[in-house]
């Protein structure tokens, strides 16, 4: 059975169609990232343009895509009126030492679920992975009683304790130690090193990568969270910079509206050190982000 | 459709930028598949075999050089215009599609004349499916068929469209060792039965020997020959093609070539009348007061006998005539406890009904170790201490020392 | 198998956690369930003395409580429309990236600038690109000393200023503006998350695709699509998740009223109803509330789960 086998091409012909085929394709895909790209990238320029102009410009009828003055002094009003450089130190004792002890806490409750035996310690950790189902909401309502029979409000400690535990760092932690092989363990446990030193020395240096995902991730947290410090401190003393921001930008009575260049400004300083962060760190977070994919 | 290749090469750039060690995978190739023929590529890992089948579907470019396929330049076709099937390693069966949806896939996209009507799609999808034999499992996903059933409906996959050229990306190497024999018959019979030009790669010799109608065995991007099967394993042109083809493989020693005669050791195990040593470029020390090169023709002949040898002794301490490889196939060796000029010390003897493989051995040996196929009923002494063993001129093959290239001489 | 010491050794190390836990986490889910089936419940009333009936009036007051209601729609209306928008464009945008060279690290770094920013403050961003600003206020001598960005730039296309976020703005317009602020919010982790499911895709499925001739669409739609179900569903259930527990964009943009001037609370959410009803101390309303959402939000995982079986492939 010999068959007949598939038309032979024009090979000039089709040659010639697949070039411009392609090139059509490619230059479709090129318009169509890069416009998202500029749809993505716009509120921040916009941002960063509005911040450096005057009031007066900023309400040209039609806006100027660069401003003709550039006033940096917006970013010194901005600092002053909403109190940024308050807010800014509120904000980072709050990231640093809730950052440390999370991870203190997650390290040993990691190590506890990837090492160590004990009974019950599936059931425990499925009870916890569980809970991750769970609204934060639901948890607030009860919390924010608990918090004032306390008597933590308008305190530091009510912005730290409450969010210590995070079951998704101890996930990923877990997962991470357990790749460690436990023939290293095993040896350890022969030459008579104790747990504790064996965390310090071999898992702590191995995982460093997932802890350096944990650190920033916890610390982008505290930066940005707005709802229960919102609920639980509302005094200038520790205010989180998120609420600074959010409130203090109301009509100025000397020109009958919000001052918005101001406002921008306010908002490019709180979103630098994001900014800083993204730029030298990016990896440890899309590594992080992507992890909580893989869990599923 | 007859497949030609014009002094193809294809580079890889090295990724590290600084450094350029850019790896040659194919160095200008060419060779031509006639129509209707199946043709191994053979070889090693990182000989350019598979590159050289990308190549040929155009998933890869060559970086120079032309590629034609009857009298079409097809090197710059994308490969969807150039109606190659291709089996891969793996299969790539499309994980979420049954098989039926898996071989049906290429027939919706054909377009233009090769346009088909659904009823048709179907008809030609179940023939190819009985030509295979997997026309019972066409509902099934790919996750619920044998590594073998898989191997199929790939071929039926690639089978479907009737591509002018088929290709087969190592089809074989996930199967188990019985699974592997049966298929390699059915590709056979398949082809047969198509007359598709059909390039296979592989890195197993006997699949390739066994199945195809010419071999091109390949080693670091370079073809080293291109035959029949048979032709390749009984004349190869280096050694390296000698120790590829032939289970058990060939049996190498180091020996030498003194007056037309072959000695392993001590042993004059042949005479090789008309040998054709090569031009040999002698390297000589400083103060022996000659030319750094000299050059010299050993024809081995007559008259200049004596002073070869004598100058060979002075260049090379203690060697006794021209060095040499020596390649015996395993079937070459006659056991001849009289007269047998190579002497081996016997190790053991495994008997597999009508043949039974000596395992000797001798200090010139490479490998140290020397399998035999010999009949039976040939009187070894198996208790012996020593075998000794004449040889089949013809299965003996001598290589250059440096070059590895053949040496040919008269076999009467 | 455990010896003892080793037992209390490994219970020592996760106490801390288990203490915090039990404070804020598993105390918490008792005391929600607790409060939500005690008609009426006042926290602060109960510290006074007074006792509650137990009933599920709590759950019957929020499910007929007009203000509920009106959280709960608008929760469902941001769902409905930003994640499938939001995973279409996420989809498109990896698949693209994953199949060009020049210019992929900048655009993949680009796409996923969105995902390190704070909500509150991009989302007073997106207000003053929005906003109008001048006196017209309804008043019939209207002057507009700005239109904001938006508007001057659809002018451009000659439409007239549209009245987005300010006082007299239309729900329509406010809903606008929120779904294009949470799909711009929620991209990059889309892309992140189908990038990646993308990078693990076999690539050979792609050159038998290629060899046999298939044109781009058709590898879309029967191959990457069906390949990369799993990523996708995964990407729509916490889409989905997500978007019940919108909040803060909307006081990025809004504030805190939760609505222009004039309409205030129009926008809330569920999670926003939730603390509405903390601060003013009803602590049974919100536990039914935080409830109630935890119902959906699981119930829409299920179905979610439910059907991803049905269509992802493995």
């Amino acid at each position: 059975m010999k068959i007949d086998t598939m038309h032979e091409l024009n090979v000039q012909d089709v040659s010639n169609k697949q070039k411009v085929g392609k090139i059509i394709v490619t230059t479709l895909l090129y318009v169509f990232l890069i416009f998202m790209a500029i749809i993505v990238l716009f509120p921040f320029y916009w941002m960063i343009n509005s911040s450096l102009k005057s009031i007066g410009e900023y309400l040209l009828p039609v806006p100027t895509f660069w401003p003709h003055r550039i006033l940096f002094v917006n970013y010194i009003d901005a600092f002053k009126t909403a109190n940024l450089g308050r807010l800014f130190l509120n904000t980072v004792y709050v990231g640093v030492v809730s950052t440390l002890l999370s991870l203190v806490i997650t390290i040993l409750s990691a190590f506890a679920f990837a090492r160590l035996e004990f009974k019950g310690k599936n059931v425990l950790f499925a009870c916890l992975l569980a809970t991750m189902m769970i609204p934060g909401e639901l948890f607030t309502i009860t919390n924010y009683g608990t918090v004032n029979d306390l008597g933590w409000m308008n305190t530091y400690t009510v912005l730290i304790v409450p969010f210590l535990v995070s079951i998704f760092y101890i996930y990923l932690l877990r997962q991470n130690f357990k790749q460690i092989p436990n023939e290293l363990y095993l040896a350890a446990k022969v030459d008579g090193t104790s747990d504790l030193k064996y965390l310090i020395k071999v898992m702590i240096p191995l995982a460093l990568p997932t802890l350096i995902s944990i650190t920033i991730l916890k610390m982008m947290g505290a930066w940005n969270s707005y709802i229960w410090p919102r609920l639980v401190a509302r005094d200038i003393d520790h205010t989180l910079i998120t609420v600074g921001l959010r409130n203090a930008f109301t009509i100025d009575p000397a020109i009958g509206y919000v001052n918005y260049p101001q406002q921008m400004a306010a908002v490019v300083i709180v979103s630098a050190p994001l900014f800083l962060v993204f730029i030298f760190l990016r990896k440890y977070i899309m590594k992080g982000v992507s992890r909580s994919g893989i869990k599923g | 459709m007859k497949v030609e290749l014009q002094n193809v090469t294809r580079i890889f750039p090295s990724r590290n930028k600084r450094e350029k060690n850019d790896v040659v995978a194919v160095n200008n190739f060419t060779f031509e598949i006639p129509d209707g023929k199946l043709i191994g590529l053979l070889g090693p890992s990182g000989c350019g075999k598979s590159t050289t089948l990308y190549m040929i579907s155009g998933l890869q470019r060559p970086t120079s050089g032309r590629i034609f396929f009857g009298e079409d330049d097809v090197t710059d076709l994308a490969p969807e215009n150039r109606g190659v099937g291709l089996v891969f390693q793996n299969y790539a069966l499309y994980p979420h599609m049954t098989v039926k949806q898996n071989i049906l896939f290429p027939l919706q996209n054909l377009k233009g004349e090769d346009k088909m009507t659904k009823e048709d799609m179907l008809e030609r999808a179940y023939n190819v499916a009985r030509l295979v034999q997997i026309d019972e499992l066409m509902e099934r996903k790919p996750s619920e068929l044998s590594g073998g059933q898989q191997q199929r409906v790939a071929i039926a996959r690639a089978l479907v469209k009737m591509p002018r050229v088929l290709l087969l990306d190592e089809p074989l190497s996930n199967l188990d060792a019985r699974l592997r024999l049966q298929t390699r018959e059915e590709i056979r019979r398949i082809q047969r039965e198509t007359q598709i030009t059909t390039v296979f790669v592989t890195h197993d010799q006997e699949e390739a020997m066994s199945i195809s109608d010419t071999i091109v065995v390949m080693k670091l991007g370079v073809i080293q020959q291109i035959g029949k099967p048979q032709d390749v394993y009984d004349n190869p042109t280096n050694l390296f093609v000698a120790k590829f083809l032939g289970t058990p493989p060939i049996n190498i020693f180091k020996g030498y070539v003194r007056n037309e005669m072959l000695y392993i050791g001590d042993d004059p195990i042949m005479s090789v009348p008309g040998i054709q040593l090569p031009e040999k470029k002698v390297k000589v020390e400083q103060q022996d007061n000659q030319e750094n090169i000299s050059t010299e023709h050993n024809t081995a002949n007559g008259q200049a006998v004596d002073s070869q040898t004598a100058e060979y002794k002075t260049v090379e301490d203690g060697v006794k005539g021209h060095p040499v490889y020596i390649g015996i196939r395993p079937e070459g060796f006659i056991v001849d406890e009289q007269n047998g000029p190579l002497h081996c010390h016997l190790n053991n003897v495994e008997v597999m009904g009508r043949d039974m493989t000596v395992v000797s051995s001798n200090s010139d040996s490479e490998s140290g170790i020397i399998r035999s196929i010999i009949n039976s009923d040939s009187g070894l002494d198996r208790q012996a201490e020593t075998v000794r063993y004449s040889l089949k001129p013809h299965k003996v093959f001598i290589f250059d020392l440096d070059t590895e290239e053949r040496i040919l001489f008269e076999v009467k | 198998m455990y010896d003892t010491k080793r037992q209390w050794k490994a219970w020592l190390y996760l106490l801390p956690m288990l203490v915090l836990l039990a404070v804020f986490t598993i105390w918490p889910i008792i005391n929600t369930v607790r409060m939500s089936m005690l008609e009426k419940y006042q926290a602060l009333a109960a510290a006074g003395g007074k006792t509650f009936e137990v009933s599920f009036y709590n759950f019957k007051d929020v499910l007929s409580y007009n203000k509920f209601l009106t959280c709960l729609k608008n929760t469902m209306i941001l769902c409905v429309v930003t994640v499938p928008v939001s995973s279409i464009l996420a989809l498109l945008i990896a698949v693209f990236l994953n199949s060009i060279r020049p210019l992929k690290r900048v655009l993949q770094t680009i796409f996923f600038l969105p995902y390190v920013t704070n909500s509150i403050a991009i989302g007073m961003v997106f207000a003053a690109m929005f906003n109008i600003v001048g006196s017209f206020h309804g008043t019939p001598n209207q002057i507009i000393e700005t239109a904001g960005i938006i508007n001057n730039m659809l002018g451009v296309f000659g439409i007239e200023p549209i009245n987005w976020i300010n006082p007299g703005s239309t729900y329509g317009a406010n809903i606008t503006v929120l779904v294009i602020y949470i799909v711009w919010n929620a991209l990059p982790f889309k892309i992140l998350i189908l990038l990646g499911g993308l990078q693990g895709i076999n690539k050979q499925y792609y050159d038998a695709a290629k060899v046999d001739g298939t044109p781009r669409k058709r590898i879309f739609t029967r191959i990457t699509v069906p390949l990369l179900s799993p990523m996708i569903a995964y990407v729509v259930i916490t889409g989905f998740i997500g978007g019940f527990k919108e909040y803060t964009s909307i006081v990025g943009i809004f504030g805190e009223d939760m609505g222009p001037a004039g309409a205030s609370k129009r926008l809330n959410t569920m999670v926003g109803f939730i603390y509405d009803a903390l601060e003013n101390g009803r602590q049974g309303r919100a536990s039914a509330a935080a409830l109630i959402l935890f119902a959906i939000i699981l119930v829409v995982t299920l179905i979610n789960l439910y059907v991803s079986k049905k269509r992802v492939h493995y």
